[in-house]
């Protein structure tokens, strides 16, 4: 007789349930704190000046070193404005410095060579508003003080310089436009950034009021975004696959692919996008998994209403959440109808009786989708304009609620015109079918010097996403071969990948790799899907799901120096750049 | 069935002819009533055509045109000189102005090109691709498309452009306007000169974008013929061994699969209109010998670089010489397709003998139905043959035949076929060393049976000679009759490049063109040498597969003559190895390889060489297009040794290396039982008692 042998891989096998166990509690735990720490790590610094100083034009105050002080280099730290500085001394030597919009919180550097105990400096443009300033003699600090009052707020917060300014006490890539723009929604300034519905901004507003206007302050709801997104994956998996194994795999690949870690790290919108892109597909799972008739009216519905409300937030985030909706009405209306079918199928008793539930229950889920996915989503993005409301209201007389519906409807259309009037390149651009093998990833920071470079991409883990993409085209072909039982989760995989992806093959502003953000999961679960049925059917492939974890994570650490920013040696971005194949990182730098 | 399956084939290519011609009078009649057509050249000897004019930088130029519609410009000194004529046409439209350009000398500037010049009118100008030295009449083609408001333009034929003069002598023929059906290219924009300099850079951008990303859709195409090949392989895998199909089933699969093969072909076709260089060379080669014959083809001045084997130049002469009965336009994509008809009927050669073949070593006939599927519809294969127009599966084809012929016993009539193959293309001399040892091999040295074999084997390689010597016969202008001799040699040496796109263990390395004789290892070893030690080393292996399945056989008490498999097992290793680490390599000539092994799996039926033959498939599926991409594109400096370029040429080769060394794994496991014996060394017993970690995961995954 054969004796009795113990595989761990059998007990997955074994122990199948679409709730999360214990092992899943330890597993999920360990894995979003792992990934929590990576992702925190770095992110950027409290350390930040706070106070500012708004001058306007004509506006003069002087600055006091001490003693007689050769000032060989200045850095501005701006806040908003646009406007032109001059800088005198006694000997009437004197430079200027223009504040610009790219200048904002971050180290600006500017070449003075001046020599003075006293520096007259004047508003000579415009206006000026200035976190900070800090004076340097070849590269030491220099204490300094300001004789006027309002103008103290300049150089009251010394000790928040830094050793050198980089992506970790500075606004990078289009932090210019969000982060700020989230502080504009704040303090109710004009609005900067008015191409993408408010939402993702009001989000990491709620960060800045917490930290302050600090890049930790201004990351940290993204970063968080990012963390959450993994047990969400996690449990998702967990639904589909009812294996211990396979939610790991998916959430292990998920938390360890380069462009959810670099895109949940800046203070741009797409992780608020892509998070409620990945909530309602979620929950339009849980309704469509459930059995039609069987299940009890209230509880079916219930998840429809958490898809609605995430709808309406990712709409109000980006506009990749319409497309994403438009996928689960898809989704929903084929539910509905293959429903319909079942119900109207047969003639004996059970079907009639079947048919009358079937037409009650399809009254009662249309008007529930009339309140949840048109009137809630519709609440929630009116709600979202709050700071248009707001800064409106500060200008204008009798503002009402009719004017704040002409608020909302003159954005929409200037979005709308601007994203299909747009007909400026750029550097990082790259077309939707180089995107699934990351020709080309998006460049969001870099500095270097004395041998090393700190570099900032934004692109997939080519161990995810190129597998991934094979793996999902692998998984069309079986199905289209007829090879793939029928399967709740096949329209949500399929509808998810075509819902974030098609739209980009129309769109004809340039568009950049990160816009195939949205659809990474989907490829990701379609590939783990097909990994699942081949182990299915041959037990001998569970290794595959190991090694593929273990791929990802390697390119995850390979390529962790250029997609974090964390400063390395010419050499070793020498070989990600040229040697191993990854996106382009570094852009012909190294 | 024999019968059957031939007249099944005829009817077929009919139908496919039908159906190009078909194709070819649509356009005819679309493009005649789309707008005036031919811009014709005729005139007068020595006046200008009708409404053409001259326009110059300077006077010393001669003009002049002849009866037979060729307009001739000449200029001794630098100029920008434009036989100019205006046509009126529709705004916001795609057109394709072509016509063929013979140079002399032509040197420095832009060259001779046909170009709209619009400078008078609206500030915009486009040249099509350049023609420098001394060059027979080629096709060239200008892509443009007009704004919305243009309505006017000026067609230039031209030596020179703007600020770019150049002097020589250019003839121009055959010019005709034709509006675009929409997938010839890349269409230039006429747009104004000395727009903005930021929307100069941005255009330039975009143009450098689009070029960029057409890799992306390079590896689209090998990824999605992978999916295809390997994983709809596996998982129907059941189709190749057990499956029994009904034999009229079986005929209609394989008619099926000829008929999406040929409009395959068809299509890749109208897409590539096939390798600039190559097809140009064919046509223009196959009407030289058709117009003027064979005897100074190789001989006229300028033509020293003629470096193909004088067979295929006469089959294309004679074909040629057919198609120009019928008055076949050659430089319309129905022409162009007829000049590839050859390869793709010798792809549907391949695809029928290996499926008999298969049918005759017990595969089923479903399994020999797929096998004639991945020949006919072999990405690869049909990417050469329809997209490129290159004939490595005649080549192939007569390899395979030579060999079948030898095992069939057919000693001398083998033998033939060989010197054929190697008349066709100079490559099929690679498989001449297996050739020779599975010739002596086979001699059976039974006293009885000794000396015919001996004498056959004499015989066949005096048939190969004399084959090659009458085919050469009506080339030999006044040279010897082993003139091809001298041909070989300089055709061999006259790409001296370690290799030439051929993505294998030289351009891993980073050798792309290198020359052969550069160090490879600082003054100790060129390419030169370590591919011809490989060479060597190659040869020695197929000897040696030879060599060893013989003695497997023998204890079996067979000969090596019934081990079929044997044969084309050491052709595919020794070619597979001589392109993987040989020099002076090209990306096609792995391409038997791809059906050597099919027919090796037909007779061991071991599904890893049905594997290798697939990832070598894919491998050079990928590496055929980036080489014709690359030389086809326009702007092959922005590509040619770019990122993605590169990226995407050291993947590939290192996949194809990695094939050549697992092909090598398979058949030392087919000769040794490699797996046998190292097997129990890899695989883990499962545990027998409950581990810590087992008992940790069950606790943890109980409700």
């Amino acid at each position: 007789m054969k004796q009795q042998t113990y595989r761990v891989s059998d007990l997955f096998e074994k122990y199948q349930s679409h709730r999360l166990v214990k092992l899943d509690r330890i597993l999920l735990l360990c894995l979003t704190l792992v990934y929590g720490i990576i992702a925190l790590l770095n992110l950027g610094t409290l350390s930040f000046p706070t106070t500012v100083y708004r001058g306007e034009v004509g506006e003069s105050f002087t600055l006091d070193f001490g003693q007689e002080v050769n000032l060989t280099s200045l850095w501005v730290n701006g806040n908003i404005a646009q406007g032109t500085l001059r800088f005198v001394t006694e000997g009437e030597d004197s430079r200027t410095f223009t504040q610009d919009q790219g200048d904002m919180f971050k180290w600006h550097q500017v070449d003075l060579g001046l020599s003075a105990r006293y520096l007259q400096v004047t508003v000579e443009n415009r206006e000026v508003a200035i976190n900070e300033l800090a004076f340097f003699e070849n590269g030491t600090l220099l204490p300094v003080t300001a004789l006027e009052g309002t103008a103290a707020y300049l150089v009251d917060e010394q000790d928040t310089v830094p050793a050198a300014p980089s992506y970790f006490n500075g606004m990078i890539f289009d932090e210019i436009y969000h982060a700020r723009t989230a502080y504009e929604n704040i303090h109710n300034m004009s609005i900067y950034e008015w191409t993408h519905p408010p939402r993702g901004k009001l989000i990491i507003a709620l960060g800045i009021l917490i930290f302050g206007m600090k890049p930790f302050g201004w990351r940290i709801m993204g970063t968080l975004f990012g963390v959450a997104m993994v047990p969400l994956m996690y449990v998702f998996a967990k639904r589909i696959f009812k294996r211990t194994d396979y939610a790991f795999l998916t959430a292990g690949l998920w938390a360890f692919d380069c462009m959810h870690f670099t895109q949940t790290r800046i203070a741009t919108i797409d992780v608020y996008g892509v998070f409620f892109i990945l909530l309602m597909f979620f929950f339009m799972y849980e309704y469509v998994r459930q059995d039609f008739f069987s299940t009890p009216m209230k509880e079916k519905l219930r998840p429809l209403a958490f898809c609605g409300v995430a709808f309406g937030l990712g709409c109000s985030s980006k506009w990749i959440g319409c497309y994403a909706g438009a996928g689960l009405a898809v989704v929903l209306f084929y539910h509905l109808i293959c429903a319909g079918f079942t119900a109207y199928k047969g003639h004996d008793k059970g079907a009639m009786a079947r048919r009358s539930l079937y037409r009650q229950q399809l009254s009662i889920t249309l008007l529930w989708c009339v309140l949840w996915f048109v009137l809630v989503p519709g609440l929630i993005y009116f709600v979202s304009y709050f700071p248009y409301y707001r800064y409106q209201a500060s200008i204008q007389e009798d503002y009402g609620l009719l004017d704040m519906w002409d608020t909302l409807i003159k954005n929409q259309k200037d979005m709308y015109n601007y994203h299909s009037q747009l007909t400026a390149t750029h550097m990082c651009q790259s077309t939707w079918y180089q995107w699934p093998f990351t020709f080309k990833s998006v460049w969001f920071y870099v500095s270097g010097g004395n041998g090393t470079i700190s570099n900032i991409s934004s692109t997939g883990n080519p161990a995810i996403w190129w597998i991934s993409s094979v793996g999902a085209v692998c998984l069309f072909l079986e199905w289209v071969l007829g090879k793939v039982k029928r399967d709740a989760v096949l329209p949500i995989l399929f509808v998810g990948v075509l819902a974030n992806y098609l739209p980009w093959v129309l769109v004809s502003r340039c568009v950049f790799l990160y816009h195939f953000f949205a659809t990474v999961p989907f490829i990701l679960l379609s590939t783990v899907y097909l990994l699942f049925l081949m182990e299915r059917e041959n037990r001998r492939l569970g290794w595959l799901k190991w090694a593929w974890l273990s791929l990802a994570v390697v390119y995850f650490v390979l390529l962790y120096p250029a997609i974090s920013g964390l400063p390395t040696g010419m050499g070793y971005a020498g070989f990600l750049e040229n040697v191993l194949p990854a996106s382009y990182l570094y852009y012909g730098w190294v | 069935m024999r019968k059957k399956s031939i007249s099944a084939l005829v009817g077929i290519l009919v139908v496919g002819l039908l159906v190009m011609l078909g194709v070819y009078w649509y356009r005819q009649s679309r493009t005649a009533s789309a707008i005036e057509t031919t811009l014709s050249l005729q005139a007068k000897p020595g006046a200008l055509p009708e409404d053409w004019y001259i326009t110059s930088y300077e006077e010393a130029y001669t003009a002049y045109s002849g009866e037979d519609g060729i307009v001739t410009l000449v200029s001794q000194i630098p100029d920008d000189l434009r036989l100019c004529k205006k046509v009126t046409l529709k705004g916001g439209t795609r057109y394709v102005l072509s016509g063929r350009i013979a140079t002399e000398e032509v040197t420095g500037g832009r060259g001779a090109s046909l170009s709209i010049d619009n400078y008078s009118l609206d500030k915009s100008c486009v040249y099509s691709q350049s023609l420098y030295g001394t060059n027979d009449f080629t096709l060239e083609q200008l892509l443009f498309e007009t704004r919305p408001e243009q309505t006017q333009i000026i067609i230039a034929l031209r030596l020179g452009g703007y600020s770019e003069a150049s002097s020589g002598t250019v003839r121009f023929q055959s010019i005709t306007l034709t509006e675009a059906t929409g997938d010839e290219g890349y269409f230039q924009v006429l747009t104004p000169w000395g727009g903005t300099e930021e929307e100069d850079e941005d255009n330039a951008f975009r143009g450098e974008e689009q070029y960029k990303s057409f890799f992306a859709i390079i590896v689209w195409a090998a990824v999605l013929s992978g999916v295809l090949l390997l994983f709809g392989i596996y998982r129907n895998r059941r189709m190749l061994t057990e499956k029994t199909l009904k034999e009229k089933t079986c005929r209609w699969g394989f008619a099926f699969v000829a008929v999406v093969g040929i409009l395959l072909r068809l299509a890749l076709c109208t897409l590539f209109r096939g390798h600039d260089t190559d097809m140009n060379c064919f046509i223009a080669w196959g009407q030289d010998i058709a117009r003027n014959g064979t005897a100074n083809f190789y001989w006229a001045p300028g033509r020293e670089w003629y470096d193909y084997p004088p067979g295929y130049m006469l089959f294309l002469g004679g074909y040629s010489w057919v198609l120009n009965l019928f008055y076949v336009d050659t430089a319309s994509v129905a022409g162009i397709f007829l000049y590839m008809l050859p390869a793709a009927a010798a792809d549907v050669g391949l695809a029928l003998l290996l499926m008999r073949y298969a049918r005759r070593r017990n595969l089923n006939n479903a399994g020999a139905l797929v096998l004639g599927g991945l020949v006919f519809l072999n990405p690869a294969l049909s990417f050469l043959s329809g997209a490129w127009g290159q004939i490595d599966s005649i080549l192939t084809l007569l390899v395979v035949l030579s060999f079948l012929s030898l095992l069939k016993g057919k000693r001398i009539l083998s033998g033939a076929v060989f010197g054929l193959a190697v008349m066709i293309k100079w490559q099929a001399l690679m498989f001449g060393p297996v050739f020779a040892f599975v010739h002596l091999f086979t001699v059976s040295w039974k006293e009885e049976k000794r000396w015919k074999d001996l004498g056959q084997t004499l015989l066949a390689a005096l048939s190969a000679v004399a084959v090659m010597v009458v085919i050469g016969l009506p080339f030999m202008g006044n040279q010897g009759p082993f003139w091809f001799v001298q041909k070989f040699l300089s055709a061999s040496s006259g790409y001296d490049y370690a290799t030439v796109e051929a993505y294998n263990y030289f351009a891993l390395c980073g050798a792309n063109w290198r020359r052969a004789g550069e160090y490879m290892i600082n003054n100790v070893l060129t390419y030169r040498q370590f591919g011809t030690i490989a060479i060597a080393l190659a040869i020695l292996c197929g000897a040696v597969i030879l060599l060893q399945r013989g003695r497997i056989q023998k204890r079996q008490g067979l000969t090596l003559r019934e081990d079929k498999g044997a044969v084309f097992l050491s052709a595919a290793v020794t070619m597979a190895l001589i392109f993987t680490f040989g020099h002076y390599m090209h990306e096609r000539y792995i391409v038997p390889v791809l059906v050597l092994l099919l027919y090796a799996y037909a007779c061991y039926k071991d599904k890893r060489l049905l594997l290798a033959a697939l990832l070598f498939t894919i491998s050079t599926f990928l590496n055929e297009m980036m080489a014709m991409y690359v030389v086809s594109s326009g702007a092959i400096d922005v590509i040619r040794g770019g990122r993605e370029h590169n990226t995407i040429l050291r993947l590939c080769a290192a996949m194809e290396v990695g094939e050549c060394l697992y092909l090598g794994y398979v058949v030392i496991d087919l000769l040794h039982n490699l797996k046998g014996r190292l097997g129990p060394v890899f695989i883990k017993e499962p545990s027998k008692q409950k581990t810590g970690l087992y008992a940790f995961v069950e606790e943890g995954l109980q409700k």
